[in-house]
């Protein structure tokens, strides 16, 4: 009895310890289907879904900043809500505020979180094997296209940084943090290495192995990057180097710029032309121009956007009148009506400043009015330039259905101004633009879309006319390019018929108007007058707005006041960052 | 009108239109019963021992059972659970010990069909209480439906819901969990091998199994619009709709697999050596559902040797395994050590062996180790694996969906065990034949190699890094326990005791770039310091008008916000500005008070229990106003009054200016103003108990039969002035409750 207990005992003893010599792997973690850098490298499928995220940086400029857009930092309009990030940072002066962190340190973050995937398909690529149901040919075109659109893409991403910080290190490899990152980076580069010897020289070299437009217009293909757009691009940045900020570092002439934005009209012009339907209301054609799509829609003046799924009231309603259930959100302010001409073309104010805004005299809400014109400030809005009316909701504008008559009524305790409503516009106006009306039918029900433009073409013919402005004076060309614009709009008569635009000057404060009044709320506002070098003039401008009485008369208010100094030309570097790195801060932070 | 409605004076349809209802008292009930019933046997014979035993236990909740559903089906949250445990040993020879334990359990929870988490964490019905006012709606209407009255529920367009239709109409749940635990151990004596060496193995099987049903059903609210016709269903404005019950599943399976193995050896040589010695291997796999196992391996080694019970040495050793760490990494070996020294073993404290029964001089010094690493309470496990994601649809080029990949995350492939490195010293006592007795402690304790996220990687690396084992934190205290016991005479027995204890602890290390603002660095600071805004007392209108207030980006500042310190100087208050306020919200210290007698029969203890210096941020329910909607507080009434002059205000204002919605931002934050002192000391435990005398007893062939009553958390005393119980961990949760239980243990 006993020995067999002793034998059983040995037997679970030395099983004890053999579970134990086995049990080495117990604590390896058991094969799943998690993702690694080894199997995105593996197949050139899988490189491909890496490289088609990078798409996913472009970023959508609504309600980007805490529910506010980029222009609501400018003199362009005011955030209704008191907790929208341009009213809590922008508008008061501080670039350091929370409610701003999507645009002072989201923008740095992500986008060297782009960069860096740009680098890893440019320096990875030759790891990936071959696809081996591809010809050799074919598999040589894909990895150009492929390699092209990273490098762009980077590029784009560097210039987005550039334009908020000035230049910043140049990171061009996937870093590894068992190495040194920060002293190789630490010295910033000169707007000249940064701008023109990186950005431009990549978007150069990188363009002919873009997907041409025929290729990159193909039903499963629209949205990607391709030759019009780098070449749209760098003749967007060749203007920013030659404007008055940069030209003397960059060395970027004025010529270069309108070579550039000519070399795309040669070469693209015949595919692209600024978006118009007969017989549809000029307003209306304007506006389609960033609501319609390429695919569905037949948008032949978009030439980079951001692609969506379409989109319902969620997403508007932050930027709907309060009588229509939305939050006021981004409200255009009265420096922005007086922006546009009157539809025969002329101007309904006597004097403009180099920021396109008429000159407000010290000590009045009115600027000297042009007596031909035949504008009054009883009657503001009659007879404007219809891309007015399809920018900004006006009092009496037809709009909505949930309210009586469905207009737009800001009198006083009325539905778009309630009383003691906080989310009320503060300027009596609200926005039209980029507002898709047929969301509001069946009960706000519908869906539009409402894609992000990037470039389109209208903003070529612009870059033209201000380059060969700068070059040549009031010129032929300079006349057509406003013109092509201008009509389609809808505005009747011609800039050359214009008696007050003999001069380069007089002309350059029109295009800088002209600019303005045609990519409202599309982001170019913050960096058109930063280059122009009148930042300090437009964006320390109080925001004025109107009272609509009770009568219907129309009285002339100050809004908001603004805070800008000199140093807000540039963004500060985010703190964090110096902290880590000791980089040198931006010139007054 | 108002006023009329709080003092009970307004009836049909004005009532209607200006209630006052007080939802806490239609909801909850003043108390909530429950009882356990509890019964044991064991026994056991020459070869066999065994233990069994049943337990019932039923817990009601506070929640009345406001339930309409026509099967009975009650709402209110409801706790049962059933129990039965057998252990059994079995000797099979005088050197093997067999021994089976078996337990399973039946948890039976019921509730109505609202978030009530079962962990406690969070409530609807308590988060709709402190949503819900008072005045806005009635209860319910009651309307005429052709020959019978139809019940309305009250609600309005901002607030659809309503608390009480919750609990009457809107469903209910059923969950049922089934334990099952079994061990099985094998003990075996091998004195045949050396005298003093045995063995043990056990393997333990734990399975649990929760099945939850649902039932929900929508309601619908209605608000009175036309007060004119009140009696009939069309003055009502509906908001959703009465639907039908329909019921989901949720069930879930857990399992876990122990399997230990261990050696002991135990002997005194020659009278005076004492040796014993331990080895045990063990391994754990736990699974939830058929999700990734978490497993554990390791080895334990202990050595102990004392010296005539004067001089006592021990040795310890662990070696663990974790499957968070890299091959080659995931094994950490953990020693420690201690030494202690019985002085009253002593010949030259012989002498005062009569008054001074144990004197113990100890010191100690171990290691332990961790490998929980948790963010945002979720566990983060295998950091040194490379994690990459796929999204299908990421991105659309014309409408066709494009599959995207990014990486997530950049692992830390050297990712190891954090260490906690132990010292010990104290003394032990006992005196006066052991009636005076205690313990004092010091310790220190540094802790390194913890799990913490990288601060000082630039953003410029494009990725967001795996933890790492960057942290140091320091601890260090005391522990004082003392205990006395005597009696009076032959009857009358007693003890007193009390502990305290101080503990300090640091941030040494935890990757923060050095050239951080000091104010704002949370190294150096305790763990769990509060960061909050400074506030300076209220602002006054001399202040605007002064032109030196800094801007708030929070808000439109008025008289009677909260006036913040602004310390970076930069002219704007926001998060820059945040600093170390008050204490953390672990204690520093923390005492206990025990006290007890007993005189013939009858016992009685009672029990206190405090902590000190601990700041205790409450939520947002707890203190602001009109919180998503919500309501106020009693101590919002010493708000800023706008109506008051401002000395009045300056005097007498223990609140800020009230604002409703976004306005209120400038207040709202973490800030010095709100930061309360946590402080508290507790009537924890109080109990009386009475024993019935043997001689009565013996003739039920009972051995024990004693009747008791006990009071937990009775009273408290604090320095909140009522705003919420100290331990509270927030407002919308099932609160803190007093209990009193009553109850007999009988033994036969």
């Amino acid at each position: 009895m006993k020995k067999s207990y002793k034998f059983l005992a040995l037997a679970f003893m030395l099983s004890g310890v053999s579970a134990l010599t086995s049990c080495g792997d117990f604590l390896d973690k058991q094969p799943s289907n998690e993702l690694t850098e080894d199997k995105t490298l593996g197949s050139w499928s899988m490189f491909e879904y890496f490289h088609n995220d990078t798409y996913n940086f472009i970023r959508h400029g609504a309600n980007r900043i805490n529910g506010s857009w980029l222009d609501a930092a400018t003199d362009l309009a005011e955030t209704s809500f008191a907790t929208g990030g341009a009213r809590t940072t922008f508008n008061i002066g501080n670039y350091y505020g929370g409610g701003g962190t999507s645009e002072f340190n989201d923008t740095w973050e992500s986008r060297y979180r782009a960069i860096r995937k740009c680098n890893r398909v440019i320096n990875q690529m030759d790891l990936v094997p071959k696809d081996i149901t591809k010809t050799e040919e074919q598999e040589l075109r894909d990895r150009a296209i492929m390699r092209a659109e990273a490098r762009t893409f980077r590029a784009y991403f560097y210039w987005e940084l550039f334009l908020r910080f000035g230049p910043l290190p140049i990171v061009t490899e996937v870093l590894d943090p068992d190495e040194d990152m920060i002293s190789p980076y630490s010295k910033r580069p000169s707007v000249r290495e940064y701008v023109v010897d990186f950005i431009l020289k990549e978007l150069e070299e990188s363009e002919p192995d873009l997907l041409s437009y025929t290729d990159a217009w193909s039903a499963n293909r629209i949205g990607r990057l391709s030759q019009p757009m780098a070449r749209a691009l760098a003749s967007r940045i060749k203007l920013y180097m030659a404007s008055p900020r940069y030209a003397a570092e960059s060395g970027v002439t004025w010529q270069d710029a309108a070579d550039a934005a000519n070399s795309f009209i040669q070469d693209f012009g015949a595919n692209f032309g600024l978006f118009s339907e007969a017989n549809i209301d000029p307003a209306e054609n304007y506006a389609n121009a960033v609501l319609r799509t390429q695919y569905t829609g037949n948008n032949n003046e978009v030439i980079f956007f951001r692609n969506d799924v379409a989109i319902g009231w969620a997403n508007i309603s932050q930027d709907t009148p309060v009588g229509e259930g939305g939050s006021g959100g981004n409200c255009p302010s009265q420096n922005l009506v007086d922006m546009y001409d009157m539809i025969d073309g002329s101007s309904p104010f006597a004097q403009y400043d180099a920021t396109g805004a008429p000159v407000y005299p010290s000590g009045s809400l009115v600027p000297a009015i042009n007596e031909e014109s035949g504008y009054s400030d009883a009657e503001m809005w009659e007879n404007r330039d219809p891309r007015l009316r399809a920018t900004v909701l006006y009092q009496g504008t037809p709009w909505g259905t949930t309210r009586d008559n469905s207009t737009i009524d800001v009198r006083p305790g009325m539905a778009d101004n309630p009383t003691g409503n906080a989310n009320a516009t503060p300027t009596g106006y609200y926005m039209r633009k980029y507002i898709p009306a047929s969301i509001l039918s069946s009960n706000h029900s519908g869906s539009a879309y409402r894609l992000w433009t990037v470039i389109r073409y209208a903003e070529i013919l612009m870059n033209y006319a201000e380059a060969m402005n700068e070059v040549n004076g009031p010129c032929q060309q300079v006349f057509d390019m406003l013109d092509q614009v201008r009509h389609r709009a809808g505005i009747t008569g011609s800039v050359a018929d214009r008696q007050d635009l003999s001069s380069k000057e007089a002309m350059r404060n029109f295009i800088h108007k002209e600019r303005t009044v045609e990519f409202a709320f599309e982001e170019h506002r913050s960096w058109d007058v930063r280059r122009w070098n009148v930042a300090v003039e437009a964006l320390s401008r109080p925001i004025y707005g109107v009272n609509v009485a009770m009568d219907g008369t129309v009285t002339r208010k100050k809004a908001q006041d603004r805070v800008f100094e000199e140093r807000m030309y540039l963004y500060p570097i985010p703190e964090g960052e110096i902290w880590k790195t000791n980089l040198e801060n931006n010139p007054g932070w | 009108m108002y006023q009329k409605s709080v003092n009970g004076q307004l009836s049909g349809v004005e009532a209607l239109l200006y209630p006052n209802v007080d939802w806490y008292d239609e909801i909850l009930r003043s108390s909530a019963p429950s009882q356990r019933y509890n019964a044991s046997v064991r026994g056991g014979t020459k070869r066999m021992r065994y233990y069994a035993s049943l337990e019932y236990y039923d817990q009601e909740s506070l929640f009345k059972n406001l339930s309409k559903d026509p099967y009975g089906n009650s709402t209110s949250l409801n706790y049962k659970r059933y129990g039965f445990r057998a252990n059994a040993d079995f000797f099979l020879t005088k050197d093997l010990q067999l021994s089976v334990n078996f337990g399973t359990r039946f948890e039976e929870r019921r509730g109505p069909n609202s978030d009530e988490r079962d962990d406690g964490s969070y409530s609807n019905v308590f988060y709709q209480l402190n949503h819900t006012p008072g005045w806005l709606f009635p209860v319910a209407y009651e309307v005429q439906n052709g020959e019978t009255t139809k019940t309305l529920y009250g609600g309005s367009s901002q607030y659809q819901s309503n608390v009480y239709a919750t609990l009457a109409e809107s469903g209910y749940y059923k969950g049922v969990n089934t334990v099952n635990e079994t061990n099985f151990i094998a003990d075996y004596k091998m004195d045949w091998l050396t005298p003093g060496l045995s063995a043990r193995g056990m393997v333990s099987f734990d399975y649990e199994n929760y099945h939850k049903t649902t039932y929900s059903k929508s309601f619908a609210t209605y608000e009175l619009n036309d007060r004119d016709n009140y009696q009939s269903i069309d003055a009502y404005n509906r908001f959703n709709t009465d639907g039908t019950m329909t019921s989901r599943k949720t069930s879930f399976t857990v399992y876990k697999l122990y399997m230990e193995a261990q050696l002991n050896y135990a002997r005194k040589f020659a009278d005076l050596h004492d040796v014993t010695a331990m080895v045990l291997y063990m391994q754990n796999d736990y699974r939830y559902q058929s999700d990734l196992a978490k497993r554990y391996q390791g080895v334990v080694g202990r050595v102990t040797y004392a010296y005539d019970d004067r001089y006592l040495f021990e040795f310890n050793a662990g070696y663990n395994g974790s499957e968070n760490f890299m091959k080659g990494k995931r094994f950490g070996f953990f020693p420690a050590f201690s030494a202690g020294w019985r002085i009253t073993q002593e010949k030259f404290m012989e002498n005062s062996t009569d008054w001074l029964n144990n004197l113990k001089l100890r010191a100690s010094y171990g290691q332990v180790g961790n490998d929980v690493y948790q963010v945002g309470g979720v566990q983060q496990r295998f950091l040194y694996e490379q994690k990459w994601s796929q999204i299908a649809n990421d991105y659309y080029f014309g409408t066709s969906g494009q599959t995207g990949i990014f990486e997530e995350q950049y692992p830390n492939y050297g990712v190891t065990w954090e260490r906690a490195h132990k010292y010990n010293v104290g003394l032990e006592f006992g005196l006066f034949n052991n009636s005076l007795s205690g313990n004092i402690d010091f310790f220190w304790e540094k802790r390194n190699n913890i799990l913490t996220e990288y601060l000082t990687r630039p953003w410029w690396f494009g990725v967001t890094s795996a933890a790492g084992n960057l942290g140091k934190t320091e601890n260090k205290g005391f522990e004082i326990e003392l205990h006395y016991s005597n009696k009076i005479g032959n009857d009358f027995k007693y003890n007193i005791g009390g502990t305290y204890s101080h503990a300090k602890n640091k941030i040494t290390e935890m990757d923060e770039p050095a050239n951080k603002t000091d104010y704002r660095k949370r190294t150096g600071h305790a763990i769990g310091q509060y960061f909050g805004l400074v506030a300076d007392g209220f602002v006054t209108q001399a202040d605007i008008d002064g032109g030196n207030l800094p801007t708030s980006t929070f808000g439109t500042v008025k008289p009677g916000d909260l006036k913040y310190r602004d310390m970076n100087g930069d002219g704007f208050i926001d998060d820059r500005d945040e600093t170390f306020i008050g204490y953390s919200d672990i204690p520093e210290n923390t005492y206990a008070i025990t006290l007890g007698a007993e005189w013939k029969g009858i016992g009685f203890s009672i029990m206190f229990q405090g902590v000190d210096h601990v700041s205790r941020y409450y939520d947002a329910e707890a203190m602001y106003a009109f919180v998503n909607g919500g309501k106020v507080k009693e101590h919002h009434l010493d708000r800023w009054n706008p109506a008051l002059s401002e000395s009045e205000n300056l005097a007498n204002a223990k609140y800020p200016l009230l604002h409703y919605d976004s306005y209120g931002d400038h207040n709202q934050r973490t800030n010095s103003f709100f930061l309360k002192n946590g402080s508290f000391f507790r009537l924890k435990n109080i109990e009386l108990s009475y024993s019935l005398p043997e001689k009565w007893i013996k003739h039920a062939y009972m051995s024990q039969c004693r009747f008791f009553v006990n009071a937990n958390n009775l009273v408290t005393w604090d320095h909140l002035n009522g705003l919420t119980d100290p331990e509270s961990n927030g407002s919308n949760r099932y609160p803190i409750c007093k209990t009193v239980n009553f109850g007999v243990n009988i033994q036969f």
